[in-house]
């Protein structure tokens, strides 16, 4: 087995091992720890909450199962968003589309009358339009890089590309979305 | 690089600071609801028999109500087109069962002129004993005294 000293500093990997040695007992801390992170990845992605839920738990599911077989190859980031990540697409291939629903303004907050207020959600759904105009890949890899705050070489290691690859995908996902703003915002 | 506007950038960072932030929350139930899910795995082999019904049971839900529904669709179509024939036929079969069943139940003429002689042969049979009776009162005397008859048996001898 190959683990790496890099693996082997994250305290997500040592949690991860524990829970392959048998010691379920970790299993609640790891979901605690990485609930969040996924549920707003797939929220971004899908703009829908009770999908970010499924498919957040739904990871955790074949993080479970797959415990046994686990090897600490890389970071636990690394590990966990690569099956968000599987499952997200596998996700938009059971239906058929392509995110582009305007987000729901009541899934997130009350509704009000403030004029503030208004301007803030008309901003929000701005970005939300133009982050879900981007090509899946192009959108993932800047959600990984900004909401998730991952090098470059997470994100290659995540989506099985080189990290000019993502480099790329970056730099174009910002030209467009430069673009989109510039025009709606 | 190209080189971008100032009011671009100052956009692109909003973008990037709304991009970073994390606007759900898990519901209060998840990690009970995941443990469920887990609990359910435990005892069944999703994979080879149940499949992504049981890990996303929304998504489960979804796919077999789209499913129902093409299947009632299917059913709901063939019914319309066995109706548009099976219909006529049977309202025939109901309208000839009811002839037959209205000649069934009407009166055999056959029969019907044999009854008058039926019943006089019954009624004479029956009454035989009351015509012998009138045929006897008939010939008694004038001035015989009908009160000390005791009986039908003594008119009879009441006419001697």
């Amino acid at each position: 087995m190959v683990e790496t000293s890099d693996a082997e500093s994250d305290p997500d990997v040592q949690l991860m091992l524990r829970l392959r040695d048998g010691d379920t007992s970790v299993f609640d801390a790891l979901v605690d720890r990485w609930q969040m992170p996924l549920i707003n990845f797939f929220y971004r992605s899908l703009n829908s909450y009770e999908q970010s839920e499924d498919l957040a738990q739904m990871v955790f599911i074949r993080l479970y199962k797959s415990a046994p077989r686990y090897e600490a190859n890389a970071k636990f980031s690394t590990y966990i968003f690569h099956i968000a990540r599987h499952l997200l697409i596998n996700e938009f291939r059971r239906s058929q589309r392509k995110p582009l629903e305007l987000i729901d303004p009541g899934d997130l907050h009350a509704e009000t009358s403030d004029t503030s207020y208004r301007v803030t959600q008309e901003i929000e759904e701005a970005f939300q339009h133009a982050l879900q105009g981007l090509p899946e890949n192009q959108r993932t890899a800047i959600l990984l890089l900004k909401q998730q705050e991952l090098s470059y070489a997470e994100i290659a290691e995540i989506m099985e590309v080189t990290e000019s690859a993502v480099k790329t995908w970056i730099h174009r996902a910002r030209q467009f979305l430069k673009q989109a703003l510039k025009e709606s915002v | 690089m190209s080189k971008s506007t100032p009011e671009t950038d100052h956009s692109l960072e909003a973008f990037d600071r709304w991009l970073g932030q994390m606007p759900v929350r898990p519901s209060s139930g998840f990690n009970v609801s995941l443990r469920q899910r887990i609990d359910v795995l435990q005892v069944v082999d999703l994979d080879n028999l149940i499949g992504d019904s049981v890990i996303m049971p929304r998504m489960g839900f979804k796919q077999r109500l789209h499913d129902r529904m093409a299947h009632d669709n299917r059913r709901m179509v063939a019914f319309a087109r066995w109706q548009s024939w099976l219909s006529p036929l049977a309202a025939a079969a109901v309208l000839a069962f009811a002839f037959f069943a209205f000649q069934q139940s009407a009166p055999d003429p056959a029969r019907a002129d044999a009854a008058p002689d039926n019943r006089v042969a019954v009624v004479s049979s029956v009454d035989e004993e009351l015509a012998s009776i009138f045929a006897l009162a008939a010939n008694l005397p004038a001035g015989g005294d009908i009160t000390k008859l005791e009986g039908v048996e003594a008119l009879a001898f009441f006419s001697r």
